[in-house]
C-alpha cells in the first residue's frame, strides 16, 4: 500500500503508454467516521497552465511503480474545473495540520497512507511519524536500525484543519469529546483556527470549552475575537468564570465585555468582582438551585428539570427563606428520596449543622474545611447568614491546581 | 497590546552580545565608514519586520509554518536547517558574550558560563522568562551609556552625520566582510521569525496593524540608533587612536570618555544583559521555529511535559553552545563577527519565502504587499544576494593571489 508522497508527481499514462502529465493532487471528500475514497486525480500536463481533473474510476494502476489509466485518454471524460465540495490532499492535508481527535491533540501530517478499502482505493491513514519525515527527504535509507516506527493516525479519527473546520463540517467526534480535550485542541490550534472551532460550537458547549481553555490563552482568544461572538461565548459561562476571565483582561476590554451581559447577571457579575481573588467570595459562583422553605419536593424537581440545562454541575439544593437567609441544604440523593408533597424545610439539613464559609476566607482556609468536612460543595454567607454562593470543590482545585 | 511590544523585543534583543561587538569591531576598525549601511539597515529592518508582522496578525500563523504549509517540503527542509545553524551560532555568540563577562572580571569561566545557562533554562521552563525579560529590557537602558559615551568622545559630528548618507568604500575583503556582518547583526533570521509567531501568537486583530507597525518602527529605530551611538563612540576612541580590539576588554575602552573607571563595568554588565536576553529570545525563536514547521508543536505555556521537543530543542541549544564556548582558547571576536556574517548568507533566501507568502490573495487577501514594498524586497534580496557573491568573489581571488 503506497503513500502519497511516493506518487505524487509521478508520470500519468494511459492505456497506449502515452504519457499524459504528472500527478499533482488528489480529491477526495470527507465524510466524518469515514475512509475518503479517492474521486478525482489532478494532473499538470506539461505546457499547459490548466489542470486537469480525471475520475478515480479511469485509473487502472496507482502504485509506486506505475500511474495509468484504462483507457486512450483521448476516450475520458475529463473536467477541466474542480468541481465543489471536494479538499485537495496534497494541498489541503499534506504538511497542514490536523486534529487528531482520539489523542484530542492537533498534528502536522507528514505523509498520507493509501490503500483498498471494501473495494475502493481510500485514505486510510496519516503518518505523523519521523519515519514519514524522513521518507519525504528521500532519507528512509538513514534509518538502517529501523528505529523510528511509522505512527498512523486512522484517518476517520482525524479531522482536517484548513478550509474545512467550519460549522458544518466539525465531524460529530469531535463534539463528542469532553469540554476539557476539545479546550486542549483550541490550544494547540494557532489562535485564528482555535478562535474558529470555538465559534462553531453551539452555545453552551462553547462556553463550556472556553472555561476549561487556559486562563493565558482565555485571554488571547477573547481579545481576538469580535466584541460580538465575545459576547455570544460569555453569556453561557458560568458567573464565576466570567468574573475570573472579567478581572484578568485590560480595563478598556472588561469594559466592552459588560456591556454584553445582560441585566440580572450584571448584578451578580459585580458583587462577585468586589471580592479579592483567592478568597471564598472570590472562588463562589451566583449559579446555584435555590428553593423556599414552604416549597414541596415536587415543585422543586420540576424546577430543576427546567433549570438543569443553565447550570453547570448542581448537586444541592440550597433552602433560602424570604429574607435571604441561609437555612438548609438538601442532596439530590434526598430529593429523590423522599415523597413529592414533603417540603423542603422537612426534610433540609439545618444550616446550623453545617460549615460555611465566609467571603472573606482565603483559599487554604476554604480547602482545609472542604477536605475536613469532606464537602463536594460548601454555602458562603455574610455575617447575618444571608446567602450569598457557593464554592464548589472544582473551583477549589483549579486554583490549587493551575496546570491540569 | 502591552506597552513593550515585540517589536521593541526584537530590536533590544537585536543588540545582543554579537551586536554590540560587531558594532564596536566595525567602529574600532573603519570609522564612521560603515554608518551609512547602518542606515539602508534601518529601513531594510523596519520593512521586513513589517512584513513579518503583517503576515502574523493576518495569516495567524508563524513563518515556519506558512513555509512548511506552501513550498515543497525539501526546500521547508532546507530553509529550516539554514535557519537552525545561524540561529544556533548566533546563540554561540550570546555565550560567547557570557564568557567575556566572566573573563573582565576574572571568574571562572566555566563557573560563570554554566550557571549562566542553568539560570535561563530554569527561567524559560518555570515559565518565569516572560517577567525576568521585563527586567532584561529595562536594563537595556545601559546602552544609553553608548549614546552619553558617543558625545563624550568628541566625535567629529559633521564627518558622522555626514556618513549616515554619503556611503563611503574601502575595496578590501575585512570591509566587505564587517558590512556582511552588520547586515546580519541588525536584520536576523531569528528575528523574523520572532516577529511573526509573537503576533499571530498573541491573536492580534487586523484593526490593530497599524499599532503593530508603530511597534515595529520603533524597534528598528532603537536598535540602530543605539547601534549608531556604539559606532561613534568606538570610532572616536578606538579608530582615532588606532587601537584594534582584540578581546571584549578593549571594547569597553570605548566607553572611558564617558565613564572613565567605571567603564570596565558598564561594559561588562551591558554585555551581561545582552547575552542575557539574548541567549533567551534567539532560543526560544529558534526551538519555536523547530517544532512548528516539524509540527512537534505544543503550547509553550503548557509545560515541560505537553511540550517536551521543544524544551529539548531549547536545552540542547544552550548547553551545546555553552559547552563549545568553554573550549579553552576558544577565538571570541572572529566567531562572534563569522556569526553575523553566516545570518547575512541566508537571509536572502529567507526573504524570497517571505515575498511570495506576502503577495498570495489567499493567505493576505487585501493586506497584500503593494508594488513598492514588493521593488523594495527584491531590491533587498539582490543586494544581499550581491554582497554575499561579492564576498565569495573576494575570497576566492585572495585565496588564490
Amino acid at each position: 500500500m503506497p503513500y502519497l508522497s511516493r506518487l505524487l508527481n509521478s508520470q500519468v499514462s494511459d492505456s497506449a503508454d502515452e504519457v499524459i502529465g504528472r500527478l499533482e493532487d488528489v480529491l477526495v471528500k470527507v465524510k466524518a467516521g469515514e475512509y475518503s475514497p479517492l474521486e478525482y486525480v489532478v494532473i499538470k500536463r506539461r505546457h499547459h497552465k490548466k489542470r486537469i481533473f480525471i475520475p478515480y474510476e479511469a485509473v487502472e494502476n496507482f502504485s509506486r511503480e506505475e500511474v495509468s489509466l484504462r483507457t486512450l485518454y483521448s476516450k475520458i471524460n475529463i473536467l477541466d474545473s474542480l468541481p465543489d465540495g471536494y479538499i485537495r490532499l496534497n494541498r489541503d492535508v499534506m504538511d497542514q495540520q490536523i486534529v487528531d481527535v482520539a489523542g484530542a491533540r492537533v498534528v502536522r501530517v507528514n505523509d498520507l497512507r493509501i490503500g483498498d478499502f471494501e473495494g475502493r482505493m481510500c485514505v486510510l491513514g496519516i503518518d505523523v511519524s519521523l519515519r514519514g519525515f524522513l521518507r519525504r527527504l528521500g532519507l528512509t535509507w538513514l534509518d538502517f536500525f529501523g528505529l523510528f516506527k511509522v505512527n498512523l493516525i486512522d484517518w476517520r479519527k482525524a479531522q482536517p484543519v484548513k478550509g474545512v473546520l467550519k460549522l458544518d463540517s466539525v465531524s460529530k467526534d469531535l463534539i463528542k469529546l469532553h469540554p476539557a480535550d476539545i479546550a486542549n485542541i483550541v490550544e494547540d490550534l494557532s489562535v485564528k483556527q482555535g478562535g474558529n472551532l470555538v465559534l462553531s460550537l453551539d452555545k453552551n458547549m462553547a462556553a463550556r470549552v472556553f472555561e476549561e481553555i487556559d486562563p493565558e490563552i482565555q485571554k488571547i482568544l477573547i481579545s481576538s475575537l469580535s466584541p460580538e461572538h465575545a459576547a455570544r461565548i460569555s453569556e453561557s459561562m458560568s458567573i464565576d468564570e466570567l468574573v475570573d476571565l472579567i478581572q484578568s483582561l485590560p480595563q478598556h476590554q472588561s469594559k466592552q465585555l459588560l456591556e454584553y451581559v445582560e441585566q440580572d447577571r450584571m448584578k451578580k457579575v459585580k458583587k462577585l468582582l468586589s471580592y479579592e481573588d483567592d478568597t471564598a467570595g472570590g472562588l463562589m459562583t451566583t449559579d446555584y438551585l435555590a428553593g423556599l422553605p414552604d416549597e414541596t419536593v415536587e415543585m422543586t424537581v420540576e424546577k430543576i428539570r427546567k433549570l438543569s440545562d443553565s447550570f453547570r454541575s448542581v448537586n444541592y439544593v440550597y433552602v433560602i427563606d424570604e429574607k435571604g437567609k441561609y437555612r438548609g441544604v438538601i442532596s439530590f440523593r434526598k430529593l429523590l428520596v423522599s415523597s413529592p408533597q414533603e417540603l423542603l424545610k422537612d426534610i433540609m439539613k439545618r444550616s446550623m449543622h453545617l460549615p460555611v464559609l465566609h467571603p472573606k476566607q482565603s483559599i487554604k482556609n476554604v480547602a482545609h474545611l472542604m477536605t475536613k468536612y469532606d464537602l463536594n460543595s460548601a454555602a458562603v454567607v455574610d455575617q447575618d447568614n444571608k446567602f450569598l454562593g457557593v464554592v464548589t470543590v472544582d473551583d477549589v482545585m483549579r486554583v490549587l491546581v493551575p496546570n491540569a | 497590546m502591552s506597552v513593550i511590544g515585540p517589536g521593541i523585543i526584537a530590536g533590544t534583543a537585536d543588540n545582543d552580545a554579537g551586536g554590540i561587538t560587531t558594532y564596536s569591531v566595525a567602529g574600532a576598525q573603519f570609522g564612521y565608514h560603515l554608518i551609512w549601511v547602518l542606515f539602508l539597515i534601518t529601513f531594510v529592518l523596519a520593512v521586513t519586520q513589517e512584513m513579518g508582522a503583517r503576515l502574523g496578525i493576518v495569516s495567524g500563523k508563524g513563518l515556519a509554518a506558512l513555509i512548511r504549509e506552501n513550498f515543497p517540503f525539501k526546500a521547508t527542509f532546507f530553509i529550516i536547517l539554514l535557519s537552525f545553524i545561524a540561529n544556533w551560532a548566533n546563540i554561540l555568540a550570546e555565550f560567547a558574550g557570557i564568557s567575556a563577562v566572566a573573563n573582565i572580571y576574572g571568574i571562572p569561566n566555566w563557573l560563570f558560563v554554566l550557571s549562566s545557562a542553568g539560570l535561563i533554562s530554569w527561567l524559560v521552563i518555570s515559565g518565569n522568562f516572560k517577567n525576568i525579560q521585563r527586567i532584561f529590557l529595562t536594563s537595556s537602558v545601559l546602552y544609553l551609556a553608548y549614546v552619553l559615551a558617543g558625545f563624550m568622545s568628541h566625535p567629529d559630528w559633521s564627518a558622522a552625520v555626514k556618513s549616515i548618507v554619503v556611503p563611503s568604500w574601502i575595496p578590501t575583503k575585512d570591509f566587505l566582510f564587517m558590512a556582511i556582518a552588520l547586515i546580519g547583526t541588525t536584520v536576523t533570521i531569528w528575528g523574523q521569525f520572532f516577529i511573526q509567531s509573537y503576533f499571530a501568537e498573541k491573536g492580534v486583530r487586523t484593526q490593530d496593524l497599524n499599532l503593530a507597525r508603530a511597534d515595529v518602527y520603533l524597534g528598528s529605530f532603537w536598535t540602530n540608533f543605539v547601534a549608531f551611538f556604539i559606532i561613534v563612540a568606538t570610532a572616536g576612541t578606538l579608530y582615532v587612536h588606532g587601537i584594534a580590539i582584540s578581546d571584549a576588554a578593549d571594547a569597553a575602552k570605548a566607553l572611558e570618555p564617558f565613564a572613565g573607571t567605571l567603564a570596565k563595568h558598564l561594559f561588562a554588565w551591558g554585555l551581561y544583559n545582552a547575552s542575557m536576553l539574548g541567549a533567551g529570545v534567539v532560543t526560544i525563536s529558534t526551538a519555536y521555529t523547530i517544532t512548528e514547521a516539524f509540527g512537534w508543536e505544543g503550547k509553550v505555556n503548557a509545560g515541560f511535559k505537553e511540550s517536551s521537543s521543544f524544551y529539548k530543542l531549547f536545552l540542547f541549544c544552550i548547553f551545546s553552545t555553552a559547552l563549545i564556548v568553554l573550549i579553552p582558547n576558544f577565538p571570541l571576536i572572529p566567531v562572534l563577527v563569522t556569526s553575523q556574517a553566516l545570518n547575512t548568507f541566508v537571509l536572502p533566501v529567507l526573504f524570497f519565502f517571505l515575498l511570495r507568502l506576502l503577495n498570495r490573495q489567499d493567505i493576505m487577501g487585501s493586506h497584500r504587499n503593494g508594488l513598492t514594498l514588493n521593488i523594495f524586497g527584491w531590491l533587498t534580496i539582490l543586494s544581499l544576494f550581491g554582497l554575499n557573491l561579492a564576498y565569495f568573489i573576494y575570497l576566492i581571488v585572495s585565496n588564490l593571489r
